[in-house]
């Protein structure tokens, strides 16, 4: 579901800055939510985690993964806006498309390896 | 929110504009690369240590591109030059090496089959940075 997020991210914040938008307050809002749902997962994560959950994959790749997910926005958010453009929008849909893709690997990690 | 060069047209610095795009991919390539190469180097380097040296040294190419590219100074666009120029040669000769001569690298790399486990993009990514480097070329 997560990932659904992600990619529905990724196109409404494309879709914009293909359109030749400057970052608005509400494109920031729809970053804040994606970042807050990554970390629900990692928090979730984290507990299963220590709960004695077994990740059937490597352990190392998967907190990487989990670490990943939620850096990339603050950070790319942060370089995009030291120079406010459309690029910055579409710079941040290309982090939503790569968290999407971390998402879907971290499920593959923890139940098939 | 004002207009950026690469707006307008005539992009100056690498960073501006569309660069500030191209940063992220090459930042997340740097941070994904140096993983793979760290984790790879810690757990089982004996297994394939020629395979495992290229990792990094990939990693090391990715870091260097984003650095320069992000700098964007008339210096740091001849670093970027080279290391895209260096990462072009690395995706196509280690992408053929690889369809060759598989048992030359048992573990994968960034640049394995042209980068097919990244969905070509590492293929795609220098000839993208090369074009973006020669749209921003000092003119002095």
């Amino acid at each position: 579901m997560l990932q659904v997020a992600c990619l529905v991210a990724a196109l409404v914040l494309g879709v914009e800055g293909a359109r030749g938008r400057a970052p608005l307050w509400w494109h920031l809002g729809v970053v804040a939510v994606v970042e807050a749902l990554l970390v629900v997962q990692l928090v979730v994560a984290i507990v299963l985690l220590v709960q004695g959950g077994q990740i059937v994959g490597s352990t190392g790749t998967f907190l990487a993964y989990l670490v990943g997910t939620v850096l990339a926005l603050p950070v790319t958010a942060l370089w995009g806006l030291g120079e406010p453009s459309r690029w910055t929008l579409v710079a941040l849909a290309v982090c939503c498309l790569v968290i999407a893709v971390l998402v879907v690997r971290l499920d593959q990690i923890w139940t098939t390896g | 929110m004002s207009e950026t060069p690469a707006d307008s047209g005539s992009p100056r610095r690498t960073s501006a504009g569309f660069g500030r795009v191209l940063v992220v991919v090459y930042g997340v390539f740097a941070v994904s690369a140096s993983a793979r190469a760290l984790v790879q180097i810690l757990r089982d380097f004996d297994e394939a240590p020629f395979a495992y040296a290229l990792s990094a040294f990939a990693a090391g190419v990715y870091i260097v591109a984003t650095v320069a590219l992000a700098r964007g100074t008339p210096r740091s666009h001849r670093v970027a030059t080279i290391a895209v120029l260096i990462e072009l040669v690395g995706v196509l000769v280690v992408g053929a090496l690889t369809l060759v001569d598989p048992d030359l690298f048992p573990r994968d790399t960034v640049w394995t089959g042209f980068g097919r486990g990244y969905g070509f993009v590492p293929l795609v990514l220098p000839v993208v940075g090369l074009w973006w480097l020669w749209r921003t070329r000092p003119t002095t």
